[in-house]
Formats: C-alpha cells, structure tokens, sequence
C-alpha cells in the first residue's frame, strides 16, 4: 500500500492556499517551500493556454533521492511516503542534486522570516527543523496522519477542491478514467502525484 | 518535553481581505499555532484562501506598532525621521479629540476621513461617526468598484452580482476574475464555480491581460484596454441582427424595453397626471399605461402615434442604436476579431437556452444558464459608466437577470430570522416606471432610492470635495476628493480641509501618483492615521493610533453589510458568525470599536452614536442602546449578537459556537418571475439629469467633462489615449490582483512576499512577448516606464505570450514602498499607478468617479532611461 495524490488541474486556480497552508501547517522556515505553483505558458499569443501546476515531494516508487543518500537519513516507507530522519542527515545535499523535481531543501541558518530573532510562532514551529540538514514534505506523516488526520494540509485547504488524497490502489480506477498523469515520467521515478487536466 | 498546559481552539472570522471568512485558531500555551477554515461557515466552508493562512506572520510581524506615538519632528518626508514620541493612549485620545473638536467647530468639511474596505468593519464605524454623525467629508480610499454597483443596483436590485453558478453554463466576464482569483466571497465562490465548470460550464474571460480568469477560461479573449463596452455592445448587434436572439417575454415583462418613446426628443411618452409611461397593446392596437390591466401583448417593434407623437419601443430603439456595432467596427477599436465575436455572441445566445424552465421546490423558474458579469476591471476607466452598462445588459437581452443561471444579486431579499429582529427586505417598487428599487449596498435599514435621486435637485455644495452633487447616477466612492482637495480653485472649492484621519487605510499609495498623493497628504495641517503598521502613509502622520490585529479583537460585523454576508445562491445558507479575541492584544492594545467608541465619548457624541447604532444595525427595541447609558464593547456586542440571533445567542453563545446559519429560500435568491418590479433598458432619466445638471453647472461656472454622455442607451467612447498620444508610447499598464494580494493590505507578510518574491509574475511587469523583444528587451531587465504625461515608474520585466501586445500586466499597481518600517516589501513591485494624474481630473470617468489607468506608455532599459 502506498498513499498517492491526485491533483485535478481543472478545478486548480492557481491561488497558492496549499503553500501557505503547508507553511502554516508545518511550520517551515523561509526559502522552505515544501508546496509551491509552477506557471507554464503553451502557444503563441493570442492561442496561447497557461497551466498552474501544483508541486511538491512526488514520494516516488523509485525515488532518485533515497539511492544517493549515504547516511539512511532519507528512506523510502512502507506507507509510500518518502521522509528525512533529520537527526541522521548529515546535510550533504547529495539527494537534492537527485531529486529531479526541485522538491527538497537546505536550511542553511536559523534566522526566522523577520530576521534572528523568531516570533512565538516561529519558536515554537522551527524546533525540529534544524540548521544543517535537508526538508521535505512528508504528505504531512508527522503532523496530520499520524493525529488522525486522513489528509494533508494543501488537501484539507484546497479551496477548489482539487486535491485527494488517499491510497493508490483506490485511486486507480480515477487516475486511468481520466487520464492522469505524472511529472517527467520518462525519469522512471514512478511518482505517487498524479495529475488530471 | 515541556508540559503542554492549554490547547484549544477558538472560532472567529479572518481579516487578511474584506471577505471575512469564518475560521478556526489554534491556540497553545497562549501562541497561536495555526488557523484553519471553519466547516460550519459556508463563509469558507472550512478553508481559507492563501492570504488566510498567512494571519499569524501578519500577528506577530514584529514590525506592527503596539504604543500610540506622536511626531515630534515638523518636518515631514520620506527623508526625514517622524521622531516619533511614544504617548499615553489617555494624551493620544486628548489630542486627537481636541483636532477633531476644534475642525468640527470650524466647519465640519474641513475634515476628511477615509477608509480602505479591506478592514469593513471599520469601514462602517468610522463612516458612521465622521460622515454620519460629525458631517465630514469622507471617501474610499482604494480603488473601489466606481460605477458598477449602481448598475447592478438598478438591474437587480442591490449593489452586487454573481453568475448563479449552481445551474449557469455560459460565464463572459469582463475585466475580473470571479471565482478564480478575486471579488467578494472569493473562497465561496471558487469551489461552486469550479464543480460548475467540472460539469461543463464554459468561461469566456475578456480581459488585456491573462489572469487566472483567463487561464481558467475555455476562450481568453484579449481586448484593448479601455473598448469593453464596443466589444460588448458588438456582441449585442450580433444577438438582434444576425441572430435574432433575445427573450421576448422577459423584454416585455420585466424591462422598459416596450415602453414608448418620442422618437424626436428621446423621452417617454407619459400619462399627465400618474406619470406613468405607455406601451402599444399589439392585441387591440392601442397605446396604453404601463400599469394597464387590460394589456395583453406589448409592442417590442414598430411606430405609432401617441398624443400626436411619432413614437417607437424603447426596445426598437436599442437594437437601432446597436446596428453600428458590427463585429467589423468593433474590431478596429477593441482588436478582437469579428469571427470571435461572432462565436461568442453565439455560444452566449445559445447557452441562455430561451423558452427553458426549471423547477426548484416545486415551484417553475425561467432557467437562463448564461450571464455576463464584470469588475474591476472595466470599472478603472474613463467611461466606466458606459462600459458596464453595455455588458450588463446582455444579460438583460437575454433574459438572464435575477433567474436561475442567469446573473443574480448577492443577497438582493430576505425573509428575516424567525424569532429574532434580522433585518426582513425585499427590493421595494418605483411606482411611475415600475421599476425595482434598490435594498443598498450594506444595509438594508437605510435603502437608497435609485429613481427618486434622480429627480432630486442637482444642488453644488463648495464644500463637499467629492463632488456627489455632480456625478448624481454613482455616489458612491467619491474619488474626486483627493483632486478636489488639491485643486479647490478650479473645482470652486469652499476651503482646502484641514484634517485628515484614515482608518485602516494608506491613501498615499492607493490611487493615483504616488508623489501627488503625498502633496493631498501634507496639504492638510494634522493627519490621524490609525493601522497596524507604519505605511507609506503612516510617514507622513502626526498622530499614530495603533490598532489591535484582527486575531486580537472584537470586529462588528465582521463581514460588511448584510449583502456581502453571505454572496447567495440557493444552496449558500445565511450565516452570522463573530470575530473575537484569540490571544490578548501586545500593550494591551484597544480594537477599532474602542477607539471609535472612546473618541465619540469624549466628543460627546456617544449617545447620538448608540442611537445611529440601533438604527443601522436594525436593534430591536429590547436591545437597543439608551443615549444615556454606558456600555462595554462586549455589551453592544451582545445586544447585536441577540438582536440577530435571538435571546438565546448572545456574545457567550458566539464565542463558544462562532456562527449560526440558517437556510437560504428560492425566494431569497431568485427574485424573478414574482417580483413586480422591471428593471431599465431605456436609461431615460439621463436627459432630464444632463438638463439640471448644465443648469447648475453654468449656474456656478464650473469646468466640467462629460456631459454628452448622459444618453439613454450605452456607447462606447474612446479614452484619452485610445490614439496613440506620441510615437513610441503604445503601451497601456494594466493592472491585475492574484488570490495572495489585496491592494497594500498584506504587502510586508512574508510569506506573501515569498510568493511574489519567487513567482515570475508576482513583482514583475508582465510585456508581451514580441512587443518587448521588438524593443530589445529580456525578462529580468530592469525597465523605465515612462508615460505620455511625463511621470515615470520603474521595475522589472518578464516575458510572456499570456497579455495583449499592447499591454503591460502589473500586480497590485500600489506597490513599491517606501516605509522604511515595511522592510520586507519595500521598493518591491512597481508603483504604476504613479503614471495617473490626481490634480487633473481628466483621467476620472465624470459620471461614476471611475479611475482611468488608459495612460499610452514607453518602456525602456532603466540604464537607457537614465542617459
């Protein structure tokens, strides 16, 4: 069993609820943006079509990062959800140099968004996310599912609905009626992301 | 592991943008950890936009200001330093009282208060007390919806519209991008409208630049700025004469379109002691009172002879008027291909599916699944007035007003809360014309006739520097303040005012050049300003009354009005939810209704303000305030609370529960087939508008613009730099709002900078992409704009196909601050709304105080510029 997305395109509008709700949710610290919106434009003026595409950790079958990491910090779970066990990392960033869709990052130094000294949120939120090793979204393992939560945080808050979340061999039968499909599948990574449009 | 000792979660109501989403906080150990939407609201319905989720960065921003100051340097500038001198809340509320006491004494107009709506409630408290109670000038201090909300007044009977997205197919909307990105109850809108077009209802998003309307629509069609009303009016030509699609029935029973004019002087024909108007009854081929039993068949064509006049049906009239709208016309002036127009005329007639009904509750309905709607965009120009009259009528040609699927009002009727005194209304009736008077726009305590204003005498007050008496179809947003401020000789202005107080609002940056601004701001001996932060406004103050954030206080009512509650549809209930305190305020700061309250007290106002109270907020007797009593804000909350709720729901029952909803009825929604009233095709009342007003205006010598378009059916005028003005200016900015941004209002959260910080769009000038290329421009450059007039902006470009050659896509417009106390946005984005005069009135629409931003640009490196 593996937990797997499915983002319909059709319904997203783009409004970035996701990002900040994963930051509020997950408490990252800046340039940490474990859910962001990639805009990409199709055609020449005036037959032209933009597309916002929600990204995040893509919780490969075979994901690219865990093969490079040398020390067992980044790891593969039975759950299908790919996850940094930070107090192993060692901050080498081999795995975002693998990792071919951007979706891992480096926390280089502890100041907050306002600079070296945190607000209360930031103190109580920043404590397990230490200088010198790597983030990543975790489909919200930590923070939600293993409260009880059945979603994510960029699934609960979708304001256009456009997200489920559940396991893929119950997503399956809506992946294939409409055609989803994954990012840069050619890189066989096997992502558990599915896209609709 | 430390010991967590509380853990809770509070309901209260959002203040990231005016629409007040219903939301839940997360308390721990007295921090405030997350906020999440509430599911019992549909206000959200259990989420929050991605300005929502950023509160806590707004919270605990440690740039917010928590102790009242004074400025102790005269001297003001972006140069120099205020010196800020931290003061007593009991000095700081001394010294405004006796500026304001002393200003009132004076001459109440020498005071002019303003508000952004983004913070309603104040927007309300603040109107109630300056404008309401002490008779100061007041406006809107952002670039409101000038124009629009008259005319969705007049077509559905209170000041704000929406696609019926439950059963519409067919949305063409102009300049905006409802359900997508913005408007009002944006969060409750994008899911209905998403489950819509997931079931196959089609989008067709006019608008110069591709946002995310337009890249959610099934046809982007990019127009010229500043030529809606040609296109739609285009769009109108191919539905009567080419395809001969329009309803009927709807034109003869619920619009003037009958109604006879005298073909020679452009009036109705009316009865000499009612006033009422005539039609021709085509079943005995007589002319009679619109109010005529006997009528069996209204005329929508032909001439007759009334009273020995030549006259037609307005309806007749109308679809001459269109004859010269070809597709081929229009698309000289808006650059939309005539096959596109034609298509989309087409796919729009088809889709109103005319003759169709439906039957809701047991009861059948006209369904007409297509509406055209628009905002802000279209509003932002000269002839604002014009424009969204001509695109809202195709709604009126079809049928498609205040139906099922068509285009419906927010909350235009209802029925009341059983067992408690929520306000019960329902449009009333113009008697001569039959036509549907208007609820207004926030309460429906105090309607404003549509009709009777239009007969009311135009009267010039020197004094009143937003001009209301001039522009009498819009009175609204008085956007001529700040020009009639600076130029008081030109407008015959009594007296420059004196005073300036702005609540929740950065006047300097949101509206027209930023340096002329600055001059409507030092022009006054005291400014007040109270906000969260020190904004580029905030710099130029002399006294600073800090507020408590919105997590930290009590707001009433946390939405606006009653019709921005809860924007309808049938399976939207009402809602009524309260926005409390999560955590306590830093220095113990007071909310806005303490500050308002305290300065009514030592004004010695607050008895009339508690009667103004029991009168806008529609308390019933058992609850209403005594002039003489004193009251705690929790108290006046639980009156209100239990005045709308009941006995049983007063403050403790909202504090514990957040919000109370109850179903909404067809009756509520749907006003049409039962509603007597008819709604204008014929806007006839312009000529006997334009007559008064050059009479008064001669009157008082008064140089005015405008005056030919007060006409009785919709054009299209050029805006001024519709020809190019100068070689090489061919650029227009137009400006454009995501789902992260409102106006300055969450400009130094960080994580919204974030977004706009590493989002191609987000800071940048959007250029197309041939255009820059043909002017040796790459994305990245830093760019000089430089405008017809002279005024010059900079910032940075980005390339694109998604935005009309001739265009420039900008965020905000309001952007790049100065402040040094916003240090996460400042200089960030462009200010292009530095290129648009405020002394010269030329760029405001004179009929609606409509802001044109149709200035022709030219857009070079800045290094270039600089040589």
């Amino acid at each position: 069993m593996s937990y797997c997305m499915v983002i319909d395109l059709k319904r997203c509008v783009g409004c970035h609820a996701c990002d900040t709700m994963c930051k509020q949710e997950n408490g990252t610290p800046p340039q940490v943006t474990r859910s962001k919106v990639m805009k990409k434009e199709f055609g020449e003026f005036p037959h032209v079509r933009r597309l916002s595409i929600p990204v995040l950790c893509m919780h490969c079958e075979d994901p690219a990062c865990v093969k490079v990491c040398p020390s067992g910090a980044t790891e593969k779970n039975k759950d299908g959800v790919v996850t940094v066990d930070k107090d192993i990392c060692l901050g080498c960033r081999a795995c975002m140099t693998a990792c071919p869709y951007g979706a891992r990052y480096f926390r280089a130094n502890e100041t907050g968004y306002f600079g070296e000294a945190l607000t209360p949120y930031e103190t109580v939120k920043y404590g397990d996310k230490p200088r010198g090793v790597v983030d990543k979204c975790d489909f919200c393992r930590k923070n939600r599912l293993s409260q009880g939560h059945s979603e994510p945080a960029c699934v609960q808050n979708c304001i256009a609905k456009a997200r489920i979340f559940g396991q893929k061999e119950d997503l399956q039968e809506l992946i294939r009626r409409r055609r989803g499909f994954q990012l840069r599948p050619e890189l066989e990574t096997d992502p558990n992301v599915f896209y609709l449009n | 592991m430390t010991l967590i000792k509380e853990d809770v979660w509070i309901p209260t109501v959002c203040n990231m943008c005016f629409n007040g989403c219903a939301i839940r906080a997360h308390r721990v150990d007295g921090v405030v950890v997350k906020i999440e939407g509430n599911p019992d609201s549909p206000v959200g319905e259990g989420r929050v936009c991605g300005k929502g989720a950023t509160g806590i960065m707004q919270l605990y921003d440690p740039n917010r200001v928590t102790k009242p100051m004074k400025r102790t340097n005269p001297k003001k500038g972006f140069a120099e330093d205020p010196g800020w001198q931290e003061i007593s809340w009991d000095e700081a509320y001394s010294i405004a009282v006796a500026k304001i006491g002393a200003a009132v004494k004076e001459d109440p107009k020498s005071i002019i208060a303003t508000n952004m709506v983004a913070h309603n409630a104040m927007f309300i408290w603040t109107m109630m007390l300056f404008k309401m109670l002490l008779g100061t000038e007041w406006y809107c201090s952002d670039i409101c919806g000038a124009a629009i909300h008259q005319e969705y007044e007049r077509l559905s009977g209170t000041g704000n519209c929406m696609p019926d997205y439950d059963y519409c197919n067919y949305v063409l909307q102009f300049g905006c991008q409802t359900g997508t990105a913005t408007r009002h109850g944006f969060n409750m809108t994008v899911r209905r409208f998403a489950d819509a077009r997931e079931r196959g209802c089609k989008l067709v998003n006019v608008d110069p630049y591709m946002g995310m309307g337009a890249e959610k629509a099934d046809t982007w069609v990019p127009i010229r700025p500043g030529t809606d009303a040609a296109f739609a009016l285009a769009v109108a030509h191919v539905l009567v004469h080419e395809l001969g699609i329009y309803d009927r029935e709807f034109l003869k029973n619920k619009v003037n379109a009958p109604d006879l004019v005298d073909v020679e002087t452009g009036r109705m024909v009316r009865h000499k002691e009612t006033g009422k108007p005539y039609v021709w009854d085509l079943s005995d081929s007589k002319a009679k009172t619109i109010d005529d039993p006997t009528i069996k068949d209204r005329a929508l064509f032909g001439e007759f002879k009334v009273f020995g006049r030549k006259v037609k049906p307005s309806f007749e009239l109308y679809v001459e008027h269109v004859k010269k709208y070809t597709p081929e016309y229009a698309e000289k002036i808006t650059t939309v291909p005539a096959a596109v127009t034609r298509r989309i005329a087409k796919e729009f007639g088809e889709a109103a599916a005319i003759g169709r009904t439906i039957t809701i509750e047991g009861k059948e309905y006209p369904l007409r699944p297509a509406a055209a709607d628009c905002f802000s965009g279209v509003t932002r120009h000269k002839h604002a007035h014009h424009s969204i009259w001509a695109v809202l009528t195709l709604n009126v040609l079809v049928g498609s007003m205040n139906v099922p699927g068509g285009l419906i009002g927010f909350a235009p009727a209802c029925e009341g809360h059983e067992g408690t005194n929520w306000p019960k209304y329902i449009p009333p009736v113009y008697e001569k014309d039959q036509f549907m008077e208007a609820v207004g726009m926030y309460y429906p305590t105090s309607p404003t006739s549509v009709y009777k204003h239009f007969e009311a005498e135009i009267k010039f007050d020197p004094k009143d520097k937003a001009l209301t008496a001039l522009m009498p179809l819009n009175h609204q947003d008085n956007h001529f303040v700040p020009t009639a401020q600076l130029s008081p000789e030109r407008f015959k202005m009594h007296a420059p005012a004196k005073l300036l107080f702005s609540f929740a609002s950065n006047p300097l940056k949101n509206f027209g050049d930023n340096n002329e601004m600055e001059e409507f701001i030092r022009s006054f001996d005291y400014y007040i300003c109270c906000d969260l932060f020190l904004s580029d406004s905030a710099q130029f103050a002399d006294l600073f009354l800090p507020e408590a954030q919105y997590l930290e206080r009590y707001d009433v009512p946390p939405n606006a009005g009653f019709n921005h509650h809860t924007p309808g549809g049938l399976h939207t209930p009402w809602a009524l939810s309260l926005r409390q305190p999560v955590v306590p305020p830093p220095d113990g700061l007071p909310s806005g209704m303490e500050i308002i309250l305290e300065l009514a007290t030592r004004l010695g106002l607050v008895g009339h303000y508690y009667g103004l109270f029991n009168f806008m907020f529609s308390l019933g007797p058992e609850y209403a305030l005594e002039a003489t009593g004193k009251y705690k804000v929790e108290e006046i909350i639980d009156r209100i609370y239990k005045s709308w709720a009941g006995p049983d729901k007063g403050l403790e029952w909202f504090k514990q529960n957040g919000v109370l909803t109850w179903p909404r009825k067809k009756e509520e929604v749907y006003l049409y087939p039962d509603h007597p009233g008819r709604i204008p095709l014929y806007h006839e009342w312009n000529l006997e508008v334009r007559e008064r007003l050059e009479t008064e205006l001669n009157a008082v010598g008064l140089p005015w613009e405008q005056l030919d378009e007060y006409v009785p059916l919709p054009e299209w005028y050029p805006c001024i730099d519709h020809e190019i003005p100068k070689p090489g200016y061919e650029l227009f900015p137009v400006f454009y709002t995501n789902a992260v941004n409102v106006d300055s209002w969450g400009q130094n959260n960080p994580w919204i900078n974030e977004i706009n910080d590493t989002e191609p769009y987000g800071y940048n000038i959007v250029i197309n992409k041939k255009t820059a290329e043909s002017k040796g421009l790459e994305s990245g450059d830093r760019v000089t704009v430089e405008a017809s007039n002279g005024r010059r902006v900079t910032g940075r470009i980005f390339l694109a196909e998604g935005v009309h050659p001739e265009v420039m896509g900008i965020g905000g417009g309001n952007w790049q601050t100065r402040s040094k106390n916003l240090p996460l946005s400042r200089g960030k984005g462009s200010a292009i709304c530095s290129l648009l005069e405020v002394r010269d009135p030329k760029r405001l629409d004179h009929l609606s105080s409509g802001y044109d931003a149709c200035v022709r640009c030219k857009v070079t490196k800045a290094e270039e510029a600089e040589k």
